[in-house]
């Protein structure tokens, strides 16, 4: 015998009340009530699923933004105790930590001076 | 010996600011999830599940950071044992304790509750400690108290979880039992004036990194 708790039967999407197979045993009728009840459960099973995938999205968006933040930070904290030059430095030395024989130099201050005689200009308007 | 700072000290910092941004909202998303339980009950508590989690691997970072960086000297017995380090030793004692209070929050409830329910939610709670903690952490034992985006970010997570607590725990809760919360409310207002007080008149003054426990040859070195 069934319990209480046991659900009415939930009527297929578009299917008029009361249809079956031709040929089969005909279904017993269903009631307004237990339309109203199937199309509830529908709408919250829908609503369930949206907020799982928003809660996916979500949950990606703040990881990145995590990782974004603290990289920003990162940046932040080396230039402000180390000046632009350190920080390139450090991320090189962890580069060429971690990936030997990169050969990655930081970048020369300014260009060098020409070794041969300087040009002398004259004239011009 | 060494005496500058590695990427390894920068990253330990960024990385403290981020756990405890992901804390607060870990806090904040937990609050409205308790106060309103049937707005977006899968959405808010999954948010908050996950949060969570990415809060502990922040805080794995910023932890190894410490660990693995030359330049503050910090053991894995620093790491583990509140308040021995030489370095800072009573505020980084307290970023210990509540790395320990966050992992008990976190494994009574992941990946499933433990306890019945009234020893759940008790349990659960002591998760407010451990975010205070957090912030004295951040604050006293942080470089950066004095750094304008890191001061930035700590009032915003401060301000953050202050209202969510008034605006929607302190409002549910004030429908059912008015003068518990009004006292609750009064409390977390006094705690936090408490703690902006305390940081402008330490962390934010000159000298704080002399008066919070520096070791000498650390501070001749920055």
């Amino acid at each position: 015998m069934p319990g209480p708790n046991v659900e009415p039967p939930i009527p297929a999407e578009n299917e008029p009340a009361g249809a079956g197979a031709p040929g089969s045993a005909p279904t017993p009728e269903i009631k307004p009530w237990q339309t109203r009840v199937a199309s509830e459960r529908r709408r919250k099973r829908r609503r369930a699923a949206d907020q799982r995938q928003t809660l996916g999205q979500l949950t990606v968006a703040a990881a990145v933004a995590a990782v974004g933040l603290n990289a920003a930070l990162f940046l932040q904290t080396g230039i402000a105790q180390l000046g632009p030059a350190g920080v390139d430095q450090a991320i090189l030395s962890v580069v060429n930590a971690l990936v030997p024989g990169t050969g990655l130099r930081p970048p020369a201050q300014g260009p060098s001076p020409s070794p041969g005689r300087p040009v002398v200009t004259t004239g011009g308007s | 010996m060494i005496s500058t700072p590695s990427p390894l000290w920068f990253l330990d910092r960024s990385a403290g600011e981020v756990t405890l941004l992901l804390m607060s909202a870990v806090m904040i998303l937990g609050i409205i999830r308790s106060a309103v339980p049937t707005a977006f009950p899968i959405l808010i508590e999954g948010t908050h599940i996950n949060l969570a989690l990415l809060t502990v691997a922040f805080a794995g970072l910023h932890v190894l950071g410490a660990v693995l960086d030359p330049f503050a000297r910090l053991g894995p017995v620093d790491a583990l044992v509140p308040f021995v380090s030489a370095y800072r030793g009573t505020w980084l004692g307290l970023g210990v304790i509540s790395g320990y209070v966050y992992a008990i929050t976190v494994v009574i409830s992941w990946p499933a509750r433990r306890f019945p329910r009234a020893t759940w939610v008790w349990l659960h709670r002591s998760m407010y400690v451990a975010w205070v903690l957090a912030l004295l952490h951040s604050l006293g034992t942080g470089t950066d108290a004095n750094n304008e985006l890191f001061l930035l970010l700590n009032v915003a997570a401060v301000v953050g979880v202050l209202v969510a607590f008034l605006g929607f725990r302190v409002a549910e809760g004030w429908t059912q039992l008015p003068p518990v919360w009004a006292a609750l409310a009064v409390v977390a207002i006094a705690v936090t004036l408490g703690i902006a007080v305390w940081a402008v008149d330490g962390p934010l003054q000159p000298g704080w990194a002399r008066t919070s426990g520096t070791p000498p040859d650390l501070l001749r070195s920055r």
